[in-house]
């Protein structure tokens, strides 16, 4: 053989094994592209799904589009898309498509206008005929500054508010949510913006229908309703109207009873009844006619009556509150005492407690200068309480002794709790518990702080000595070689 | 194996009794620890952001790549061309050592230079630990993962750079191309769209350095990096034989 022709020869199975290499290199890429899973290594499972999310996705039947329409740049893009490909691991029906609204132009306004999409970095949801669009305040939380500087992102939500997006578009169940009106209820549900509009919009954003329930002379509770809430009386319920929700509760129906101390007009403060006594005292729980001071838990020094509940049950209205440290905020509440129900198919369960150090105030005429005594209440005080009917499952009710819970003010105060509270409260009671909300993941604040001294220290430990070993180790062994 | 093992104990003998290891574990210790000291600096900064500064060390600078670069091409580009220049390849291609060993015992020498190197670094997690109460150990491991094994689809370049060059410095040019080359995927990825950004997102080292930095561990990730290095090791060892037969 000429050395032509051996290194033409040579030459060809160069680029033969070349090309089978780099046919293998792409085929083994392309499964890993295709079946991948990834790994958690944080202590906290920062970047892990919960149980719920991953169930979820493990028994989608149908196949779910998502459109991200947020550019590359975006603060939560990253967030999103490591979420989203997080939920591609656990289902194969997860399609993802990103479309930048700068370089996909016309493709993005494709799909804002087919999706009726009014916000424009959303993430959009389909599934079949329908869809469900998530704008950005629902999937990030921020931190605005007082002082100028841009808003920092704080926490982020995106779990919850896709995983609730890919219910509406799979589950079509619409939720038929009754508020009592005619009691003087503080929150008016039939116009929006009165004092609870945040909860009845987000309770409207997760498919419920919310309609208004007049009590008086009322015979029974509408068929179609997964719930009744009461809350924010002034006007105590009569034994008639009291007699309606104590049959629709024993024949199966739901009810979340958010009850306030009531006080009566007068010149002298004093408590009056609800009207609704009776009624949790036949499941064995009676609403005590006290105002509850915290000053464990108070939000701010000298006012008590507004407090964080700081123990939670492990039930799953409260486990991942509880697991996230997620505080609810309470204000001029009554607390509640769990005594023997009439019938022993009833049974009450704690939900939220109080602090060891709170009491339950009973003297209205020394408002000005409260000081536990012995006629008052002994914390721990029970907050929350849930009422299971062994006779009948269907049956679920949940009392709280405070409505501002709900509130506008109270939300806005708060840290994010009485949301996710009164959500899983409401999706517990309408037997939708696999929607029960699940907390933002906080950015971690992991920056340490030094002093002059310590960034001094450092610099001489490693930046000069450090390094230093091993140029006196390399001068060592040049002299050394050189003998 | 145990021809192997002669060859990887011969280049890190090469290594080691050479002045050269130690000044580039100096200017390596240099380089970190005047990034780490800068850091620590910044974020002791009221108005910082909140970020860690060992996910900064690993993949959240341009020094990590630098660096990365800097030191696995040194001790790769006289793998190959050196034994060519001083003629020693002849030698070790007559003995009876076959090329996959040859390869993968000057593969395996570099790489444990390269964990040495790294395993120094270990001084700055314990000094963050000192300061920082919680610190969540869990990234930082997956950070060293991600670093040896980026280390490793590196080598393997700078060796198979180094078995095709005459000279040590084409060797060095060339690896260096190539590595810079594989983190420009970065900037395809930012001006491209559809299924394009979705591949470069795939090969995208930056965001593979990401991960792990964060504490991910993405199966994704690991094959690329392996079947990366595998392919340039595979590439060396036909190197060789082609230069057996020349």
């Amino acid at each position: 053989m000429t050395s032509k022709r051996k290194r033409a020869m040579g030459g060809a199975n160069w680029s033969l094994f070349v090309l089978l290499l780099i046919a293998l290199f792409i085929i083994i890429n392309y499964l890993s592209f295709r079946h991948f899973k990834t790994y958690d290594t944080t202590f906290s499972d920062e970047f892990s799904l919960s149980p719920q999310t991953k169930k979820f996705l493990k028994e989608l039947k149908n196949d779910v589009e998502v459109y991200v329409l947020l550019p590359i740049g975006d603060v939560g893009y990253e967030k999103v898309s490591r979420l989203l490909d997080s939920f591609k691991v656990e289902s194969k029906r997860i399609k993802v498509e990103y479309v930048d609204p700068e370089r996909d132009k016309g493709r993005y306004e494709i799909l804002l206008k087919k999706y009726q999409v009014t916000n424009p970095d959303s993430v959009v949801f389909v599934s079949g005929d329908r869809s469900r669009w998530v704008e950005r305040d629902e999937f990030l939380e921020y931190e605005y500054s007082m002082f100028g500087e841009p808003p920092k992102m704080k926490g982020f939500k995106g779990e919850n508010s896709f995983l609730n997006a890919m219910y509406d578009v799979v589950d079509p169940r619409k939720p038929v949510i009754y508020f009592t009106v005619g009691h003087g209820e503080k929150f008016d549900f039939d116009e929006s913006g009165k004092g609870a509009s945040f909860f009845k919009e987000r309770l409207s954003k997760e498919g419920a229908v919310i309609k208004t329930l007049q009590t008086a002379g009322l015979k029974k509770v509408p068929d179609d309703a997964s719930l009744v809430i009461v809350a924010g009386l002034n006007i105590p319920f009569t034994k008639e109207e009291e007699g309606v929700l104590e049959r629709y509760y024993e024949e199966g129906g739901s009810l979340f009873l958010l009850i306030d101390p009531m006080f009566k007009e007068g010149n002298e403060i004093e408590f009056k009844d609800s009207g609704l006594e009776d009624l949790c005292k036949k499941y064995g729980l009676e609403l005590q006619n006290d105002l509850v001071v915290d000053p464990e838990a108070s939000l701010l020094e000298g006012r008590a009556q507004t407090f964080y509940g700081v123990d939670y049950s492990s039930h799953k209205i409260t486990y991942d509150l509880m697991k996230n440290k997620y505080p609810i905020l309470f204000t001029l509440a009554r607390s509640l005492n769990i005594v023997d129900p009439q019938s022993s198919d009833f049974k009450c369960e704690k939900l939220i407690s109080t602090s060891e150090k709170a009491w339950g105030e009973t003297n209205l005429k020394e408002l000005k200068n409260v000081k536990k005594d012995n006629e008052d209440y002994a914390g721990p005080l029970c907050l929350a309480s849930l009422i299971e009917n062994r006779k009948n499952e269907k049956s679920r009710m949940v009392v709280i002794g405070d409505s501002d819970i709900i509130s506008d003010g109270t939300i806005l105060s708060g840290l994010g709790g009485n949301t996710i509270f009164a959500l899983n409260v409401v999706h517990y009671l309408v037997k939708m518990e696999n929607r029960i909300s699940i907390p933002p993941k906080q950015i971690k604040s992991s920056s340490i702080v030094l002093t002059s001294t310590q960034i001094v220290t450092n610099f001489i430990v490693v930046v000069i000595i450090y390094p230093l070993i091993f140029a006196i180790l390399g001068v060592w062994v040049y002299f050394r070689r050189r003998r | 194996m145990n021809k192997l093992l002669a060859i990887t104990k011969k280049e890190l003998l090469h290594y080691f009794y050479s002045p050269m290891a130690y000044v580039v574990l100096w200017a390596f210790l240099l380089i970190n620890g005047f990034l780490f000291y800068v850091i620590l600096s910044a974020l002791s900064k009221t108005a910082s952001p909140p970020v860690s500064p060992l996910s900064i060390i690993f993949g959240g600078s341009f020094f990590f790549y630098l660096l990365t670069i800097v030191i696995t091409v040194v001790v790769t580009m006289r793998l190959g061309a050196e034994e060519r220049k001083q003629g020693t390849f002849e030698t070790l291609l007559t003995s009876p050592i076959s090329d996959f060993e040859i390869v993968m015992g000057k593969f395996l020498a570099a790489f444990i230079f390269y964990v040495v190197a790294w395993l120094f670094t270990l001084i700055y997690v314990f000094i963050v630990k000192a300061y920082q109460k919680d610190l969540d150990f869990g990234p930082i491991i997956s950070s060293y993962l991600g670093t040896l094994l980026l280390g490793m689809f590196f080598i393997s370049i700078g060796l198979f750079s180094s078995m095709i060059s005459k000279n040590q410095i084409v060797s060095a040019v060339i690896a260096t191309l190539i590595m810079t080359m594989l983190l420009g995927i970065t900037f395809l990825e930012f001006i491209s769209s559809g299924v394009t950004r979705e591949i470069f997102h795939y090969f995208d080292i930056l965001t593979i350095m990401d991960n792990f930095s964060k504490g991910i561990v993405d199966s994704r990730n690991l094959i690329y990096l392996l079947s990366g290095t595998a392919f340039f090791i595979a590439l060396s060892e036909k190197s060789l034989e082609a230069r057996r037969w020349q």
